[in-house]
Order: structure tokens, then sequence, then C-alpha cells
């Protein structure tokens, strides 16, 4: 098991498209993947886990992966966060 | 119980069947209890919809088009993924079992529940995302077994009456090829669009009954009738049978006025009537010559207008209408009036719109309107020109007051004419002018304008609104709008006089044409040109058919007499008194 915290820095922070990105990448790893909020946890393979985080940005989230792949899961979620889910601002 | 509901009738007889309520929206779910053993069928029925929805979902994403905005792909996808989540794939069976309630009622209790969690973020952006989850349920709902609504579909919904929040004009062309016989919805008025197409359907049909989705069970025994504007939820027995009474009679009015649909329009002493039809679209052409009009007397332009409110209905898109109109009237002539936006319709381009009027009614309307805005003006009365050419048409300028301001109108028409001379654009070049009478002051001082135009056209709705000071729109004082009122009546009558003493021929165009119980006092006073919708015309001229002038002058010049406006009720009666409406 791995944890890592990360900070969200997209303008919009986690909404709808956002979430719908992270889900899609989480479930192409077969670990489980969650994230923590403040004291809230979500399953990033579930969407309506995810949007109800309501990450906005500057939140702190803490990934934690758990599983075979977790090495490759925690950097790709990590990737997306920091890379802002790919979106121009 | 038996309860009996006033809105505004559009006509078309009276229906009496089973409702059925439409818009059926997520917020509306009711709570049905479910018995153990069907427990599975409802989650059955929930599965079923979840299905159905996701297969909608993929189809629509599939064949987005090239040019639709990419957030709609996104969303798309958005939605699919939630379909698959949990909370909105397993969490509304597990409410339907542990409350054993029907699916909708689940599916309105877990949106409620995603609601409230994401009410209580802080971020307002990430709080609004609650719509594209309640949407997602909302979607599920809709495809719900019963709920998804086939316009097409038979069987169960002969003789059904729609009951519905609201009916878009568009939803009206599905309504007329669909099952039901008759409608119902929560809003509108006289004058919304939904009611002026809704008139010419000829479909029993009520408008503006506030709550009746609410007063009216799914499948209950309801009446509509749409001639008083009545609707009875669930009626006893003695008030049905008078009903169904009522609409056999209605039926075999119906089929008999069938009978004299191309007969011409003669009174018993032989004089020949002009009836003909008001319109607001070329798409209405159809009915026109269902009912054998002589023409069409009031175009409504207006409407092409309001079609788009981002931008003028441009010269040539005007031409197409008017010409499509003039082609298919063929030599019949056909009345177009220049554009009358009303109180509450005035587009957003014009001055009007601008600068809030303190008083629109008495504002810049009509032809007024028309002479502030010259382009636009313009334009209109390049287009009715150049259709011109393909037909009989013939102009017409609304709410003229005076004749100063039909002079300039006048005017404009022959710069116009001018314009498209010189560019070698073919119109006719004696097309016929006409002004509307509707404000006082011009039925009153009529000669001179009079002397400026080929005919006259009697708008008797503002008309009797100038004359009496009342807004048929308001509530609280249209109950004094009456088109048998002493003053309209010696206003109206004193521009019939004028008209044919000038030989200006005269028609009535407002809602007293299309009136059965006028037709005779109308015939009396010396009109011999009535233009209504379509719908109305058989029912005119079964009546004229079955008038003898001479005879009821006796009645009429007491009428005209009168100034007691209870004695005026009793002697239209009486004048009406071997008529059966």
């Amino acid at each position: 098991m791995l944890s890592k915290q990360v900070e969200v820095i997209n303008k919009l922070g986690l909404h709808a498209r956002a979430s719908a990105k992270l889900v899609e990448v989480a479930n192409k790893f077969t670990c489980n993947i969650y994230l923590n909020k403040d004291n809230k946890k979500a399953n990033a393979k579930s969407i309506m886990n995810v949007m109800m985080l309501a990450a906005s940005r500057g939140s702190i989230l803490t990934i934690t992966v758990d599983g075979i792949d977790e090495v490759h899961a925690l950097q790709a979620i990590e990737d997306l966060i920091t890379g802002k889910f790919g979106e121009l601002e | 119980m038996s309860i009996a509901i006033n809105g505004i009738g559009l006509g078309g007889g009276i229906a009496i069947g089973n409702a059925y309520i439409l818009d059926k929206n997520l917020s509306d779910a009711t709570l049905h209890l479910v018995e153990n053993e069907d427990i599975a069928d409802e989650v059955l029925r929930f599965e079923e919809s979840l299905r159905r929805t996701r297969r909608e979902l993929e189809l629509l994403r599939v064949n987005i088009t090239l040019n639709a905005p990419a957030e709609l792909g996104a969303f798309l996808s958005l939605s699919i993924m939630m379909l698959g989540d949990s909370q909105i794939s397993q969490s509304p069976i597990k409410i339907i079992q542990t409350e054993r309630c029907n699916v909708e009622w689940a599916l309105k209790l877990q949106a409620d529940r995603l609601a409230l969690q994401f009410e209580e973020m802080q971020d307002d952006y990430l709080k609004e995302r609650k719509h594209d989850i309640v949407q997602v349920l909302e979607r599920i709902f809709k495809n719900l077994d019963g709920n998804k609504f086939e316009w097409e579909i038979s069987g169960k919904l002969e003789h059904g009456i729609l009951v519905t929040h609201d009916l878009s004009p568009a939803d009206l062309v599905h309504f007329k090829s669909s099952n039901f016989s008759g409608f119902v919805t929560e809003v509108g008025s006289l004058t919304s669009h939904t009611a002026i197409v809704g008139r010419n359907l000829d479909i029993p049909s009520i408008v503006g009954t506030a709550y009746a989705r609410q007063l009216i069970k799914e499948d209950e025994l309801i009446i509509v009738d749409g001639v008083q504007g009545v609707l009875i939820i669930n009626p006893d027995p003695i008030v049905l049978t008078e009903y169904r009474k009522k609409q056999q009679h209605w039926l075999d009015t119906k089929a008999k006025l069938r009978q004299i649909r191309k007969n011409e329009a003669v009174t018993l002493d032989g004089i020949n009537i002009d009836l003909l039809a008001n319109i607001e679209s070329a798409d209405e052409i159809n009915d026109v010559k269902y009912n054998y009009a002589n023409g069409v007397g009031l175009f409504r332009s207006e409407f092409l207008f309001l079609a788009h409110d981002d931008h003028l209905a441009s010269e040539d898109e005007q031409f197409e209408a008017y010409a499509k109109v003039a082609r298919s009237m063929k030599t019949s002539p056909v009345t177009i009036r220049t554009a009358d936006f009303g109180i509450d319709k005035n587009p957003s381009w014009s001055y009007s719109h601008q600068n809030e009027a303190m008083n629109p009614a008495l504002g810049l309307t009509g032809v007024r309107l028309s002479l502030a805005e010259h382009t636009f003006f313009k334009i209109q009365l390049r287009a009715i020109l150049r259709a011109s050419h393909y037909g009989d048409i013939q102009v017409m300028f609304p709410m003229v007051s005076s004749s100063l301001e039909l002079k300039q109108a006048i005017n404009h028409l022959s710069y116009a004419k001018e314009e498209l001379a010189d560019e070698g654009v073919p119109f006719n070049p004696d097309i016929k002018i006409g002004a509307m009478i509707e404000v006082p002051s011009s039925a009153i001082a009529i000669k001179p304008i009079l002397a400026l135009v080929d005919f006259i056209s009697i708008g008797t709705n503002d008309l009797i609104q100038y004359l009496l000071a009342i807004d048929r729109n308001d509530e609280t004082v249209n109950y004094l709008y009456n088109p048998l009122h002493p003053a309209v009546l010696k206003i109206i009558y004193h521009v019939i006089k004028s008209c044919n003493k000038a030989n200006v021929p005269v028609a009535i165009c407002g809602e007293m044409a299309g009136q059965a119980k006028l037709t005779r006092l109308l015939l009396g006073m010396g009109l011999r040109k009535f233009s209504m919708y379509s719908s109305n015309i058989l029912n005119i001229k079964n009546v004229i058919l079955n008038t003898n002038i001479e005879s009821t002058m006796r009645v009429v010049n007491k009428i005209l007499r009168s100034e007691n406006i209870e004695k005026i009720d009793e002697l239209v009666n009486e004048l009406n008194i071997d008529l059966d409406f």
C-alpha cells in the first residue's frame, strides 16, 4: 500500500469532466484507489464518490493505492492531477 | 368527488375520456407502496429503464455530429459513467427493497439525497454539478415503462385526454397525428401562440387550467368542454349523461357542417357573403382550403418575426413566406398585415424594447413601430411587393390612428415600389392598400382614411379594448370586455355604414367575426365580409345559410337603438332564437 499527498491546482477543481477523467484512469488499474480529503474518503473508481469529494482548487488530496499495479496507478493519478487534467486554462 | 375548473377553451367541442398525464418530472413522482411479491418486478422495471437509458446515451454519443460542441461528447461520457456508478445503478434498488416503494419514488429519494450532499459543498461551481446527476436520474425516470412518451402510440390512448403543463406549437403538430381526443394544459392564455395554433386544430382543448396535473389522477375520467372552457374531473353520472348528449350534438352538428363545406355562403334572401381566413403562417393554408375560405383576410405577419428573436426575418425569408401563401391561394386575395407587435411580444431589436414604455398599449405598437423603424419597414414592404407578383396580395397597415399616419405608411410603400422598379424586380404596381380600424379615433373620423384606401378591416379585439379601457389579459377587469356594449356596436355600425356609403369594402377580422352568436347582428349592420380562424368558417356559414337579413332588421334596429346592456343581450338571444349553437 502506498499513499501520497497532492494539491488540486486546476482552476475548477474536481469538476464533472475532471472527475470523469480521473475515474476513467483509475479504472484501468486493478488495485484499489482511494482519495482522501479532510475526513472524507472516496473510491476513485466511482464517479459519484469523486464528485462528492467536492475537491476545489487548492484542496489537498491523499491518494492511497493498494494492489499489484499500485506503483503505476499512483503515478498515473498524480500525473493527472498535477497536470491539471490536461486542461488549458 | 367531482371537481370542475375553468380555463380558456380553444373550442373543438367536447371530449370525454381518461386522463393521460404527460410531463411527468422526477420532482412530480409520488409514493406507491409495492406488495412484497411485486418488488422483484419493480426492480426489473428499474433495470430495464437503466439499460434503455444507457443505450439511448450511447447512441447519442455515437451519432454526435462533427460540429456539435465538444462539451456534448464529454457530457454524454460523464452521464454514461454515472449510470455505471453504484449510487445510480444500485442505490435505487436498495431503496425499492427497503422502502417497498415504486421506482419513481426511489429515484426521487435518491436524487434528493445526492442533491443534499451537493448542497453542503462550499464551492459554488461544484455545487451546481448536482444538476448533472439529477439529470441522469431524470433520464432513467423518463425511460421507465409508461413514462416515455410516444405520440404515435395507439390502443390505450384511443380517446385519452392529454393533461400536461404546457404544449409547444411543435408538440401540437405531433398531437394532430396522435390518437388523443383532447388536451388540457396548465399554462397559456387566449393570445399565447399555443392557443392560436390550438384553436385551428379543432380538437376539444383548454389552456390555462392551473394545477390540473395536481387535481387530476392518471386515468381518471375527465370531460373537456373546449367550447365553454370547463374541465370536469370525475363527473357525477348525471353530469356525464348530460355531456354525452352535448358531445353527440356537437358531433352531429359537425357532420352537418361538413356537408356545407363547398356551399356558397348565401343568405336566404340571396345575399352573397365573403368568408375569409385569418392565418399566422403559410402552414395553415391547408385548413384555409379545406374550409373553402374565399381568401386570406388577415395574414398576421408578426409571427414570422417571432420565430427567431435574435435577428430580423430577412427580405428573402419574408418573401418566401408571403409568396408561398399567394401562390397556393392562386387568384383568391391574400391580405398581409404589416407587423403588429403586441404589448407582450415586442422584439428585442425594436425601440420599444429598449425604452421600457410606461404604457405599452398606448405606445410604440402597430404601424407606429414600423414608421419608427424605417429599415425594418422597408424590408417588409419590399418583400410584400415582390410576393405580389405571384398572386393577389393586398397590404394592410395596423393600428392606424389618423390619416396622417396612414399617408406616411403609404409613402413608404411608394418608395419601396420605386426602388423595386429601378432594380427591375417585378411586383404588382396596383397592389391594394387597406387600413385596419382598431383605434377609436380612426373609427370615428374615418372619412379621410377612406379616401386613401382600397379596403378597410375592423380589428374588433383592440377596438373594444381601447374603447372600453379594458385589457382582456387582465383578469381583474376582463369580465367587462363586451363586444355587445352599446358603444362598441355604435362605433362598428358607424364604420360599416361609412365604408358602404363610400363604396370601400369593409371586413371584420377580429374575434367578433367568428362568433356565431353575433353573425346575424353583423349582417343586419351591413357587414358582408367576415375574416376568422379557419375552424370557425363552417359554423358561421351555417348561420348565414339560415338567415334572412331582411327579416332580422326589426330586432337589429332595436339593438342598435338601445343603450341598455341587459336589453341588448336579450335582443341578441331573440335574434338567434331559431338557431342551435
